[in-house]
């Protein structure tokens, strides 16, 4: 007995050693692990830290130049904060210039461009989506096709032609280019989420004595809200964005959109920087906020399309 | 994927042929009669500025100009260098933020709102904006080169040949980043994560996990955000026009900022649409060599 308990110290005596070892080796590796991880979560965070801060700076700039009274403006080093802040630049840009009116006037456009590509893109996309027919694939060719045409290009026809029928410099003209540039990209975005959704929902409906229209109004697009919020912001953005065309296709002050109208701002002798990027800001301003709004809906919405091709 | 039931087919049959109708009609009438009558134009004498009498065909004259002007073939090397550049600073940017956004730390929803806020910075204001930071006298991009000793006296960005074209480029880049880093992040969210545990129980490192799991992994997802880019870049209009409007002395003007300035200054339609028909042809070969490269004969089937 007595043996016995001498003899499992004596094992426990000589094991507490190589215990004891083994115990400080897997502190120190548990020290270094988290000392290693500790570095990564440090250097993971300087990189977020820097990458938001290049991202946010020229919104930071554009800001705070919109502002700055003249004086604290053109000098060097540039002032990096705010001195004597006055919002005189943003009044002045309603007060001597059209700059209301072509705020306006590209909400005009968007707006009604969204719509409409939002209703032809959903019938189109349903069709894609659902019906088989012969000469489908050729339809599916057309429109992705329509991706390597430069706008560039086409305007110089569609310049002559809305010069004959007198659509040159109207909003209604940019409205129709609008709609069919934004087209193929809101076709095959609602087609690609369509196709995620069960047929047996509308099946069931199309058997309870629902039209395929009501159907589609019913059962389709209100599961498809993400891709439908998506596809409106992407054709409101394309139309609020767009330059090349607005700068073509119109020439008086009254129908300018807001970017043609920004691409023009510069003319005379001294060049109004303060009040340029007061403009900027205000014509950022519609878009930003519609951007906070959806974002949620935008990020699954554009991702769907996007991975399924 | 099945079609619509038989109930709708019987009843009417031509339903899925009205219902692509409205598309069809307006692709016709503003991309295939345009394109068609664009293509007619390029082999025409067209000029608004000195109308030429029944606008006679003239067969490959005003491509023949096209190649013998210089400018052309500056047009052309700056918007090679320019896309290419764009396309792949973005696309490497944009790898590395979807890489930091899929990691887990506190705040990166806010961080990940933060990124992707350029893409909603109309093209016109990124210039704008970009064009006064990278100002001459009063930017603050010199400033901040300064202060970083990387240069001794103020860069004049936008005015000099040399570094007016690399300063669009950073602007572009900047806008273009957020929306590949979304469609990256997308791609990296749908790779298994048993994927990696399986690599690492197997011993494979870091580079390895990358090269043999993530990039293949994306494959599908990059190819797409490649060819878009690269179709984009080229196709790019805003950026140059309102950060040196193609200056100085034509030196960053791309071959649509040319058609821009060919038919809407100069009013020379039938050469605008000889040039623009090349910036068609371009883009098509882009999209035809991406097919080939991204797209293997599996997939296409």
């Amino acid at each position: 007995m007595e043996e016995a308990v001498r003899g499992r110290a004596n094992q426990q005596g000589a094991q507490a050693i190589p215990r004891q070892a083994a115990t400080a080796r897997r502190e120190a590796e548990e020290l270094q692990a988290r000392y290693q991880k500790w570095i990564s979560r440090a250097l993971l965070y300087l990189m977020v830290i820097s990458a938001c801060g290049l991202v946010v700076f020229p919104f930071y700039w554009m800001f705070l130049t919109s502002i700055q009274p003249l004086e604290a403006l053109f000098r060097f080093p540039p002032y990096l904060a705010p001195v004597n802040p006055t919002f005189e630049s943003y009044v002045a840009i309603f007060r001597e210039r059209p700059f209301a009116r072509w705020m306006w006037n590209s909400f005009i456009v968007s707006s009604v461009t969204t719509l409409l590509a939002l209703t032809l893109g959903s019938v189109g996309g349903y069709n894609l989506a659902r019906f088989r027919y012969r000469g489908k694939r050729a339809v599916e060719l057309l429109i992705l096709s329509t991706q390597m045409i430069p706008g560039v290009l086409l305007i110089i026809p569609i310049y002559v032609v809305f010069l004959k029928l007198g659509l040159l410099d109207t909003l209604a003209g940019l409205i129709i280019a609008y709609t069919t540039f934004s087209l193929p990209f809101c076709v095959w975005m609602l087609r690609s989420y369509f196709m995620g959704i069960p047929t047996e929902l509308e099946e069931s409906a199309l058997v309870d004595g629902c039209t395929w229209l009501g159907a589609l109004w019913r059962i389709t697009l209100p599961l498809s809200l993400p891709a439908l919020v998506a596809t409106s912001m992407f054709a409101f953005v394309l139309a609020w964005d767009e330059l090349i065309f607005a700068v073509a296709l119109t020439n008086s002050q009254s129908v300018r959109v807001v970017s043609a109208g920004l691409a023009g701002f510069n003319t005379g002798y001294t060049i109004p920087t303060a009040d340029l990027m007061a403009a900027s800001a205000v014509s950022t301003l519609p878009v930003l906020l519609l951007f906070l709004f959806t974002q949620r809906y935008l990020l699954s919405g554009l991702t769907a399309g996007a991975v399924k091709g | 994927m099945s079609a619509v039931p038989g109930v709708c087919l019987v009843r009417i049959r031509w339903l899925p042929y009205l219902t692509i109708l409205p598309v069809l009609f307006v692709l016709s009438i503003v991309f295939l009669y345009p394109l068609f009558q664009v293509i007619i134009m390029s082999f025409r004498a067209v000029d608004l500025g000195r109308p030429v009498p029944g606008e006679p065909f003239v067969g490959l004259a005003n491509y023949a100009e096209m190649v013998h002007r210089p400018q052309f073939w500056q047009s052309l090397r700056v918007t090679v260098v320019y896309t290419l550049s764009v396309v792949v600073i973005t696309a490497a940017g944009g790898l590395i933020l979807a890489q930091i956004l899929n990691a887990e730390f506190a705040g990166r929803a806010l961080a990940r709102t933060l990124l992707i806020l350029p893409w909603a910075l109309p093209p016109v204001v990124t210039g704008l904006v970009w064009a006064w930071m990278f100002d001459f006298q009063f930017g603050v991009l010199n400033y901040a080169l300064r202060l970083l000793h990387l240069i001794e006296k103020n860069l004049s960005w936008m005015v000099s040949p040399d570094l007016a074209l690399p300063a669009v480029i950073v602007a572009t880049a900047w806008k273009h980043m957020p929306l590949a880093t979304i469609i990256l992040l997308a791609g990296l969210q749908s790779i298994s994560g048993e994927l990696y545990e399986a690599a690492h129980i197997d011993g494979a490192n870091i580079v390895q996990r990358y090269r043999y799991i993530t990039l293949p992994g994306l494959r599908p997802v990059l190819g797409i955000l490649l060819l878009l880019e690269t179709l984009w870049n080229f196709k790019s209009f805003a950026y140059i026009y309102m950060m040196t409007g193609g200056g100085p002395a034509r030196s960053t003007e791309s071959l649509v900022v040319g058609v821009y300035y060919e038919a809407f200054q100069f009013y020379k339609f039938g050469y605008a649409a000889a040039l623009g028909v090349i910036v068609l042809l371009i883009c098509v070969a882009i999209t035809l060599v991406y097919l080939r490269v991204f797209i293997t004969p599996t997939e296409r089937s």
